[in-house]
């Protein structure tokens, strides 16, 4: 069964479901991992440990991006004083200064023949993150969730400034601003973003006003992908 | 450079008979070998070091 399960993964995962994200198959890993049910969510920090197991079940989203705020975004830089200020900028995000620096330091003719390498492959990281934002833009404007969508490209527009995917994620905005039907989805999705914001999942009475809220959200925005999404939260919130 | 990976393991039914205990909070989890990736990701255990790892196990019905 899990020799077969290749095709099968790729039939069922990589080719119907359109998985887009890493997919492994590893053989024992059930095992190893103690699993019982299906599906079953490990969450690993960055230091390599345990976050969350199965019964947690999936971290949440502000839990996902407190613990991406202890990963360093640079690049495999050296262990060397020299690079702390490029490996600064990287992890502010700044990455027209991360532009700027390896400009200058690069245009330097006496430059160390080991920080030239280490700059050029910076560089080159640095063209790779630029090429991948179209992918991310593409991504966040091609709907349903415009309000997520709209998140994304705001994000990718203040993260980007001074380059190429800030113009093609403000074009997109601009799209989502002049299409009626995009402004309704948009407007349904904030809505329902903010009324999920405002109730605290981790207690129970709370969960139950946000189930009924959502139930009334539902026939409120009933025909947009946000009424479906708060259908779903009502399944998940009553589990 | 990406900083979380979102991993699917697809397994076999067989395994769950004999299960190890489940990994506790705050340890190291097991390493495992990859036979095979798809999309993008990394191709060894070790590639994910210092990154937020999401390992969602599935089962192909």
């Amino acid at each position: 069964m899990s020799d077969e399960a290749e095709g099968l993964i790729e039939d069922t995962f990589i080719t119907k479901l359109g998985a887009k994200y890493p997919f492994v198959k590893a053989k024992g890993v059930n095992e190893k991992y103690g699993i019982k049910f299906f599906p079953s969510v490990y969450c690993i920090d960055a230091d390599g440990l345990v976050h969350s197991v199965p019964d947690d079940r999936m971290p949440s989203e502000q839990a996902i991006e407190d613990l991406l705020k202890s990963v360093s975004l640079a690049p495999k830089l050296p262990d060397d004083p020299r690079y702390e200020p490029l490996r600064s900028m990287w992890d502010k995000r700044d990455y027209a200064k991360v532009r700027d620096y390896l400009d200058k330091m690069l245009a330097q003719p006496n430059l160390d023949a080991a920080m030239r390498e280490v700059f050029d492959a910076q560089k080159a990281d640095l063209t790779k993150r630029v090429d991948a934002q179209q992918k991310r833009i593409e991504r966040a404007a091609a709907g349903p969730d415009y309000a997520a969508g709209s998140d994304q490209l705001e994000k990718i527009m203040k993260e980007w400034k001074g380059f190429p995917p800030e113009a093609a994620a403000k074009k997109e905005l601009d799209r989502f601003a002049a299409d009626a039907a995009i402004k309704k989805e948009l407007s349904a999705g904030k809505a329902l973003q903010k009324l999920v914001a405002s109730f605290d999942k981790e207690k129970p009475a709370q969960v139950r006003k946000l189930a009924v809220e959502l139930d009334k959200f539902r026939k409120k925005y009933e025909g947009t992908h946000a009424a479906k999404q708060a259908e779903e939260m009502i399944g998940q919130l009553r589990k | 450079m990406l900083r979380s990976i979102h991993v699917f393991a697809g397994v076999a039914v067989a395994a769950l008979v004999v299960s190890a205990p489940a990994q506790a909070k705050g340890a190291a989890p097991p390493e495992f070998a990859f036979e095979k990736v798809w999309n993008d990701g990394p191709a060894t255990f070790a590639d994910m070091a210092g990154k937020v790892v999401i390992l969602d196990f599935g089962q192909t019905w």
